[in-house]
């Protein structure tokens, strides 16, 4: 690998990326959102006077991880709940943001044909692939970590810093660091797959909302009480994701051969 | 060492399945030489820039380019370096500035002095004025002078240019074609594919025309007189019925035929020496002769009838 040329084909991304609306939209509105719940969330339950039956559930399960949590006031539990409930959102945005570039990335290359003109360079596949997949994973994680550092920051020092050690712990620490840039790979994955067998970006993303699918699963689990994110949880879902994007790794080096990106792409 | 020919292909095929794209082809191209390959779609010269470029590999057969055998990867790789590509569409990118698009590629190629070369070119395509605009809202003429400076940016020893003229306006095309001529004129090396006879006969010093094989290659003057020989066009005052038969019967015509009932289009072996004799038959069987003349035979007449015949008549 010719890091030289992977960084050509990164700026080049990041050129195309830049003028691409539509692409920073689909992941500044989650990020939005996930900076405005804190603030809806605590200010709102401050004004709650007793905890319901489905929130005082999903404390119990909660204080598994956080012992300390039943000793907060009840208001502050709820705002625990939540916070903890959203958090998946960083799970989203990467995902959503790499199938996005991704999708952007080769179903326009395609429709522009201008991949033969790369391909009659010295350019490796492998260093086509790398490139690409820089580009699209390494933006939406950097919107990831700058939303959650100021999620914090809105959380902890704007809100109340009691919540501190519910959203600086381990298992937030390594769901934001470690699990959403594999989860982001899997969207790069899922997109680029899908991307070789289309030719209209919108139809793309459709069809590879399917890699979306799992992280929805997550937050709706935790809504419903079914999962509590703990720390084996969490680098459980590490190494699946893990596994899967391997898989899908192993798939896109097969498909960009150039021999099949000239005669098979659709 | 030098390599005598820089590009050189010995019996390349290449299948898709059951579609042959390019069949035992043999092709040698001597340095500075502009060789047009010419052919009907299909026929697999885009196939067969794209073997000779490396990014497909031959079922059968070997291509060689600088030297560099073009079926093993890290050769392909060096050689690529060296080769200027202009692919059937521009393949520009329309979100980048024209000087977006030169640099990204300067880059690939790792030229040393890359802004001074893409200055260079832009002006060359006389897009320099231009180089802050996206590409997008550029024309398609304007898009190929681009695409051409592309290929030309890192100075390359060969060039492929498929088909640089497709579906562009008469003036684009005739911008282009100057740019071409130009480097026709710096002896570059040049495989250029095309529909355009007229093109074809301009800029080539040879033309292989292809339909999945190589039917013939030659020069543009050399094929016409080998397929032809030379013909004479004659033009009668009156319509001469007997005329056709008179001259079926001599000797040294190979071919005849009216082209209108007052026009007779003869092919004799030798028209310096077997004219007079010709004429005086004619005017013998008491045809009135207007005037007598050599007749061009265009390069469409030769392309229509190796290509547009069964293969077996053209083989």
């Amino acid at each position: 690998m010719r890091w030289h040329y992977v960084r050509t084909l990164f700026i080049k991304e990041w050129q195309e990326l830049a003028r691409q609306r539509m692409i920073w939209m689909a992941m500044l509105v989650p990020l939005l959102i996930t900076l405005v719940i804190p603030i809806i969330t605590v200010r709102a339950i401050g004004a709650e006077e007793a905890l319901d039956q489905d929130t005082i559930r999903l404390v119990q399960r909660l204080a598994i991880v956080f012992p300390e949590l039943t000793t907060l006031d009840p208001q502050l539990q709820v705002a625990v709940v939540m916070l903890r409930m959203f958090g998946a959102m960083f799970l989203l945005i990467p995902v959503v943001g790499a199938l996005n570039i991704a999708t952007y990335a080769i179903v326009g290359e395609k429709r522009n044909r201008t991949l033969e003109p790369v391909l009659a360079t010295p350019l490796r596949p492998q260093e086509l692939l790398a490139g690409k997949s820089i580009g699209a994973v390494a933006i939406p994680m950097l919107m990831t970590w700058l939303g959650y550092t100021l999620y914090v920051f809105v959380t902890v020092f704007v809100l109340d810093a009691r919540l501190r050690p519910y959203l600086l712990d381990t298992v937030s620490l390594l769901m934001v660091f470690v699990l959403a840039p594999f989860v982001a790979l899997f969207g790069l994955g899922g997109g680029m797959i899908v991307s070789t067998r289309v030719n209209d970006v919108r139809a793309a993303q459709q069809i590879g909302g399917f890699v979306v699918l799992p992280v929805v699963g997550l937050f709706v689990g935790q809504a419903l009480g079914w999962l509590i994110f703990d720390t084996w949880l969490v680098l459980l879902m590490t190494a699946g994701v893990f596994l899967l994007d391997v898989v899908l790794l192993g798939i896109n080096v097969a498909l960009f051969d150039p021999e099949r990106i000239l005669t098979r792409w659709a | 060492m030098r390599a005598p020919f820089l590009i050189e292909t010995e019996h390349l095929t290449k299948r898709f399945g059951d579609i042959v794209a390019v069949e035992n082809v043999s092709l040698h191209i001597e340095r500075g030489e502009v060789l047009a390959l010419l052919g009907p779609n299909g026929a697999g010269k885009t196939t067969t820039i794209r073997l000779l470029l490396g990014l497909l590999q031959p079922t059968e057969g070997t291509a060689r380019v600088l030297g560099y055998d073009m079926r093993r990867r890290s050769q392909a790789e060096k050689a690529r370096a060296r080769v200027g590509v202009l692919t059937e569409t521009p393949g520009l990118y329309d979100t980048l500035t024209a000087l977006e698009n030169l640099r990204f590629f300067a880059n690939l190629y790792a030229i040393p002095k890359a802004d001074a070369a893409i200055e260079t070119y832009l002006r060359v395509v006389e897009l320099w004025d231009r180089r802050d605009e996206r590409v997008g809202t550029f024309s398609k003429g304007m898009r190929q002078r681009l695409a051409l400076a592309r290929a030309l940016l890192h100075e390359p020893d060969i060039l492929f240019l498929d088909e640089p003229t497709s579906g562009l306006d008469p003036a684009a095309t005739r911008r282009i074609r100057e740019l071409l001529l130009d480097l026709k004129a710096q002896g570059r090396t040049t495989l250029l594919t095309t529909h355009n006879l007229d093109e074809a006969e301009r800029l080539a010093d040879r033309i292989a025309v292809v339909r999945t094989r190589l039917l013939v290659i030659d020069t543009p003057k050399a094929l016409r007189l080998r397929l032809y020989g030379r013909r004479v066009r004659i033009a009668l005052a009156t319509p001469s019925p007997h005329a056709l038969d008179v001259v079926r019967t001599l000797p040294f015509v190979r071919h005849a035929l009216l082209a209108d009932d007052k026009t007779l289009l003869v092919q004799v072996e030798s028209p310096d020496v077997h004219n007079p004799s010709l004429i005086e038959a004619l005017v013998q069987a008491g045809a009135r002769i207007r005037w007598v003349e050599e007749d061009r035979v265009s390069l469409e007449d030769v392309y229509l009838q190796l290509v547009g015949e069964p293969e077996e008549a053209t083989a």
